[in-house]
C-alpha cells in the first residue's frame, strides 16, 4: 500500500475515533464552544484529506457533515440528538469506507462507488438537518450549498418541434436515450470544476443547450464567479456511464433514461413518482368538480374565462398524475366551446382523456431512479442505518506501534534468562560441596546477584511495554451504553473511574468481551425503565459505573448500577426449575450463595430473552473467560438497591509467583493467587463431619481434602516430624478449602508455558515451568481440580 | 541551493502529501504541525523562501500564525500561500489583509502547486 493512504488510513481512525468522543462530550455540554470548534476542525481535517484521493462518497458525507457542523458551530442550528445521531452515523459510514480501503492490498484505493446510494442518503439526512435549521433562521449565509435541483418534468415543449418529432422516431427505433439536466453549483469554480469541461467529456449530444437558472445580472454587478448556467442535453449514453460521470456530484444533475412514447401522444415520461392514493384521489375530486361546472347552466351564458381556466385545470390535473395530455386537442375543444358557447367539446375532451388515462395508468413507468431520494424522514425517526461493522469494533489495535510478534520474542528471551540464572546458585552449591571451593561459590553468587538484579529489571521493562491502559477497552463504552440503553428506551448515565490503571496487554484483551457481556446485562436487566425508577423513588436516570484501581499486584475492576439488584428468591425458584438445585438446597442456599447460581452454566432470568444480553449465557461465560486469565468474578447485589460486580485480575500473565509444594515424592507448583495461607494441622485436630474431612481453624470450620486423592493417588499424605501435616489454604469462591500436602516449600517467579502436546487435554494442571536445575515443575490449577 | 518550503498543517496526511509533492519538484520542505510549531521554527533559525499554511490547526490556527509570522524580524517579505477549503471566503479574505501572498484551494495537485509556487517565487 503507498505510504500516503496508509497514513491517510491511520490518521483517519484517530480522528474519526476523537471525533466520536467529541460527540458524546458535547451531548453532555452542548454549550461548550471549544469542543465544537475542535469538532468541527477535526471533520474537516478529514473531508480535506480525503479529497486527496478518489473517495467521491468519502468526500461527498464528510462534506455534509462539515457544513453541517459549521452551521451548528455558527449557532444556526442548534445541537441536539438527531445532529449527534446523524452524525455518528456519518462517521460509522466513513469508518466503514476507511476499513474497506484499509483491508484492500491495492496501492490505490478501491472503487467505492457501490456506497454511493448510502453515501448520498447519509448526505441528505445531514443537509435535511440544515434546511430544518434554515428554515427557522433566514439568515443563512453564501457558504450554503445551493439546494439541489428538484427533478421536474422534462420541458419537452420547450424543444424545437424538428428536434422533438426525430426524438420520438429514435426512440421509437429502440434508440436508448437519456435527459441530462446539469446545473452545476453556485460555488463551483472555487471547487476546482469545469462543467463546461464536463459537458464536453461526454461527447457529442444528440441534442445540446446551455441557459441561464436566472436573469443575467447588470455587467457591472455581473458575478463571474458564481455559475448560474443549466446544461441539458440528449445523449445516446446508457444512464449508468452518466451517472459514473457525474458520480461527483450526483446532487446537480438530473438523469433519465427515456422512453419510447405512446403513440400519438406526444412524448412526454414524467419524472413524477407514480400517483399514490391521495393523488388519485385529489385528482378524482378535482375532476368532479371540473365536471360540475362544465355542467352550470348559468346566465349569462358561458363566459370563456371559465372555460380557459377549466381548460388549465385539467391539463393540470392530468400533469399531477402524470398522464401526457395532448395538448393541441385540449385548445381544439377549448376553441369549439368558446365558439359553440357549449360546454360539450370540452367534456368530450375529458372523456376522451379519462378513458385514455385508465388504459395508461396502469403501465406508469417507474420512478427514474436519479437523484430524487432525498428522505423525508423526521429527524427523530429511529431507524438506524448500518454499516456493517460499527465504530468500537475496529477502534482497538492501533496505539502499539511496534509489532507485538517483536515483543513476545523479547518476553520468551527474558524469560529464557530467567530460568537460566536460576542455574548459578545450583552451581554454586556444586562449586561448594562437589568441588570444595568455597571462594568460587561466593564469587559466583555474588555474580548472580547482579545478573538476578539485571534480569529483574529487564524484566519489568518488558512487562511495561506491554503494559496498556484500562480504558484501551473502556473507550468503547460511551458509545455502546448509549446506543444500548437509548435501544431499551432507559436513560443510563455512565461514569468510568480510573481509565489510566494499566495491566498487561494480555490481560486488557481478555478483558474486553466480557466487559460487554456485563454492560449489556446491566443496562438489558439490571437497570430500570425510567417509570419504573421513578415508581420506586429513584431519579429516572440511572447510573452505571465502571471503575478500574491497582490492587497490590492486582487489577480491580468493578461494574455497579443502581438498578433493581438480584431477587435471591426468584434465582432460587428458577435454579429449582432448571434443575441446577434440588430440593434441600433450594432452603439451604445463602442469599450470597443464590446469587452466585447466575454463574451456573444455561442460567436465565430474563423472562423475555432479549437481543442484547441473549440468553443467560452470559455470566457463564464471563466467569469462564475471566477464570482463562486467572481472574476472579465476585457479585454482590442489593435487592431494589443496585448490583456490583467485581473483576479481579493479576496485573500481568507473564510470570508467575508460585508456591512449591512436596506431595508423594513429587513437587508441584501452585499460584500463589490462590494460595490464602499454609498452616500445620496437627491429625489430632482433623475430624470427620458429614463424612468430610474438616479443621477448626481460628474458630472456622474449613473442609480438608487430600492433594493425593485429587491427584487419584492411593498413597496417605505424610505428616512431618510432630505428627502435622502441612495444609495450603485456598481461596477459590467465597469459603476457604483446606488441600493437605506432604510440605511446603518456598516461593518462585516462574515463567509458565501452557501444556502442549499430548499432555495439553490434561485436566487439573495450568501449565508446568522449566526450574533453575533444568528440571519441570508442574503447576497445578486448583480452580480445576476442585 | 534547493528553495525551502514551510508547510503548516495539522493533519499529518496532507503534510506527507503536500512533502512529497515538493520534493519532487526539487524543494526543500520543512513541515510544522500548528502556528505554534511554524513559529518555534522561524525563531530557532529556519528561514524558509515560502510558507504554505493551513488556516484551521489546532493551538495556533493560520490566521494567527500569519499575523505573528510577518510580525518577526525578516519575514515580511516572505511569500505565505493559505490552504483553504471553498466554503472560507471570509477567511481568505483575512488572511489576504494580514499579508498572506495568495490562496490554494484544498485539495492541490502536484502539477498545480509548483505551478503557482513558481509564480510567487521567483527563480524557483
Amino acid at each position: 500500500m503507498n505510504p500516503l493512504l496508509d497514513q491517510f488510513i491511520t490518521e483517519g481512525r484517530d480522528i474519526l475515533q476523537t471525533i466520536g468522543e467529541r460527540l458524546l462530550q458535547l451531548e453532555d455540554t452542548p454549550d461548550d464552544s471549544a469542543l465544537m470548534g475542535e469538532l468541527f476542525r477535526l471533520v474537516h481535517t478529514l473531508k480535506g484529506n480525503s479529497g486527496l484521493f478518489d473517495l467521491p462518497e468519502m468526500t461527498r458525507v464528510l462534506h455534509a457533515a462539515e457544513d453541517l457542523m459549521d452551521a451548528v458551530r455558527d449557532g444556526r442550528r442548534p445541537f441536539d440528538r438527531p445532529v449527534a445521531d446523524r452524525l455518528l452515523e456519518a462517521m460509522d459510514f466513513v469508518l466503514a469506507l476507511i476499513d474497506e480501503i484499509g483491508d484492500s492490498a491495492e496501492s490505490a484505493p478501491p472503487n467505492t462507488a457501490r456506497h454511493a446510494n448510502d453515501a448520498l442518503e447519509l448526505a441528505n439526512a445531514l443537509r435535511s438537518l440544515l434546511a430544518a435549521a434554515q428554515a427557522t433562521t433566514p439568515t443563512a449565509t453564501e457558504t450554503e450549498p445551493a439546494p439541489s435541483p428538484t427533478p421536474a418534468a422534462i420541458p419537452f415543449e420547450s424543444l424545437p418541434s424538428r428536434i422533438q418529432q426525430e426524438l420520438a422516431q429514435r426512440l421509437e427505433a429502440g434508440e436508448p436515450l437519456c435527459w441530462l439536466t446539469y446545473e452545476p453549483e453556485e460555488e463551483c469554480f472555487f471547487k476546482g470544476e469545469d462543467p463546461f469541461h464536463q459537458v464536453l467529456q461526454l461527447g457529442e449530444p444528440y441534442w445540446r443547450r446551455v441557459s441561464s437558472r436566472e436573469d443575467w445580472a447588470p455587467l457591472d454587478e455581473l458575478d463571474a464567479y458564481r455559475c448560474i448556467l443549466r446544461f441539458e442535453a440528449i445523449l445516446n449514453t446508457p444512464a449508468e456511464a452518466l451517472h459514473e460521470h457525474f458520480r461527483y456530484i450526483p446532487e446537480q444533475v438530473q438523469i433519465v433514461p427515456l422512453q419510447p412514447p405512446a403513440p400519438s401522444i406526444a412524448p412526454a415520461p414524467s419524472s413524477e413518482p407514480p400517483p399514490d392514493a391521495e393523488t388519485a384521489w385529489s385528482f378524482n375530486v378535482v375532476l368532479e368538480a371540473q365536471r360540475e361546472i362544465l355542467g352550470l347552466t348559468d346566465n349569462p351564458p358561458w363566459l370563456s374565462g371559465r372555460l380557459r381556466a377549466v381548460a388549465t385545470t385539467l391539463e393540470a390535473a392530468f400533469a399531477s398524475i402524470g398522464q401526457a395530455v395532448d395538448r393541441d386537442a385540449l385548445q381544439q375543444a377549448l376553441h369549439s366551446a368558446d365558439a359553440s358557447q357549449s360546454s360539450q367539446p370540452l367534456l368530450h375532451w375529458l372523456d376522451e382523456q379519462q378513458r385514455l388515462g385508465d388504459t395508461q395508468l396502469p403501465a406508469a413507468a417507474p420512478p427514474p431512479t436519479t437523484a430524487t431520494a432525498a428522505r423525508p424522514e423526521a429527524p427523530e425517526a429511529e431507524e438506524p442505518i448500518k454499516f456493517g461493522r460499527r465504530a468500537e469494533d475496529r477502534l482497538a489495535g492501533h496505539t502499539l506501534k511496534v509489532d507485538q510478534v517483536k515483543i513476545d520474542r523479547l518476553m520468551n528471551l527474558i524469560g529464557e534468562m530467567v530460568v537460566t540464572k536460576n542455574a548459578l546458585p545450583y552451581l554454586a552449591n556444586r562449586a561448594e560441596e562437589v568441588f570444595g571451593t568455597r571462594e568460587l561459590a561466593r564469587e559466583i553468587k555474588a555474580q548472580y546477584g547482579i545478573i538476578n538484579r539485571i534480569a529483574e529489571e529487564m524484566q519489568d521493562a518488558i512487562m511495561q511495554i506491554r503494559m496498556m491502559p484500562v480504558s484501551f477497552v473502556l473507550q468503547r463504552f460511551p458509545r455502546l451504553v448509549r446506543d444500548t440503553a437509548r435501544r431499551l428506551g432507559k436513560e443510563v448515565r455512565l461514569v468510568m473511574e480510573g481509565e489510566s490503571t494499566e495491566a498487561d496487554k494480555n490481560i486488557i484483551e481478555a478483558l474486553a468481551d466480557p466487559l460487554v457481556h456485563i454492560v449489556r446485562n446491566s443496562l438489558d436487566h439490571g437497570l430500570e425503565s425510567p417509570a419504573e425508577r421513578r415508581a420506586s423513588g429513584k431519579p429516572s436516570e440511572g447510573r452505571l459505573t465502571i471503575s478500574a484501581r491497582q490492587e497490590s499486584d492486582r487489577v480491580v475492576i468493578e461494574i455497579s448500577d443502581d438498578g433493581r439488584g438480584i431477587d435471591p428468591e426468584r434465582i432460587r425458584r428458577k435454579a429449582y426449575e432448571r434443575g441446577l438445585i434440588g430440593e434441600p438446597e433450594l432452603e439451604r442456599l445463602t442469599d450470597q450463595e443464590a446469587i452466585n447460581l447466575v454463574f451456573a452454566a444455561g442460567f436465565s432470568t430474563a423472562e423475555q430473552v432479549s437481543d442484547l444480553s441473549g440468553r443467560g449465557v452470559g455470566m457463564d461465560v464471563v466467569r469462564n473467560a475471566i477464570a482463562c486469565v486467572n481472574g476472579t468474578v465476585e457479585l454482590h447485589s442489593q435487592l431494589g438497591q443496585g448490583t456490583r460486580l467485581q473483576l479481579s485480575l493479576p496485573l500481568s500473565m507473564a510470570v508467575t509467583n508460585v508456591m512449591i509444594i512436596e506431595s508423594a515424592g513429587q513437587r508441584f507448583g501452585v499460584p500463589m493467587d490462590t494460595v490464602a495461607e499454609t498452616v500445620r494441622v496437627a491429625r489430632n485436630d482433623i475430624r470427620t463431619i458429614k463424612r468430610r474431612l474438616t479443621t477448626v481453624l481460628r474458630g472456622r470450620l474449613v473442609p480438608l481434602v487430600t492433594l493425593n486423592d485429587l491427584l487419584g493417588l492411593t498413597i496417605e499424605q505424610a505428616p512431618n516430624g510432630d505428627d502435622e501435616f502441612a495444609v495450603l489454604v485456598v481461596r477459590i469462591g467465597p469459603d476457604p478449602l483446606g488441600i493437605i500436602v506432604d510440605d511446603c516449600r518456598e516461593t518462585i517467579d516462574i515463567i509458565l508455558k501452557p501444556l502442549t502436546g499430548i499432555l495439553a487435554g490434561l485436566g487439573g494442571y495450568a501449565g508446568s515451568a522449566l526450574l533453575g536445575d533444568g528440571s519441570v515443575l508442574l503447576v497445578l490449577n486448583p480452580r480445576e481440580l476442585l | 541551493m534547493s528553495k525551502t518550503i514551510l508547510v503548516v498543517d495539522d493533519s499529518a496526511t496532507m503534510v506527507m502529501s503536500l512533502k512529497a509533492s515538493l520534493e519532487i519538484a526539487g524543494f526543500t520542505v520543512e513541515t510544522a504541525g500548528d502556528g505554534v510549531q511554524a513559529i518555534s521554527k522561524l525563531k530557532s533559525g529556519i528561514k524558509p523562501d515560502l510558507i504554505l499554511t493551513d488556516i484551521n490547526m489546532p493551538n495556533m490556527g493560520g490566521i494567527d500564525f500569519i499575523r505573528n509570522a510577518r510580525a518577526l524580524p525578516g519575514m515580511r517579505f516572505t511569500p505565505i500561500l493559505a490552504l483553504t477549503t471553498e466554503s472560507q471566503q471570509a477567511k481568505r479574505d483575512e488572511a489576504k489583509k494580514l499579508g498572506a501572498t495568495g490562496w490554494l484551494v484544498k485539495p492541490v495537485g502536484g502539477a498545480d502547486l509548483i505551478k503557482v509556487i513558481k509564480q510567487v517565487l521567483p527563480g524557483a
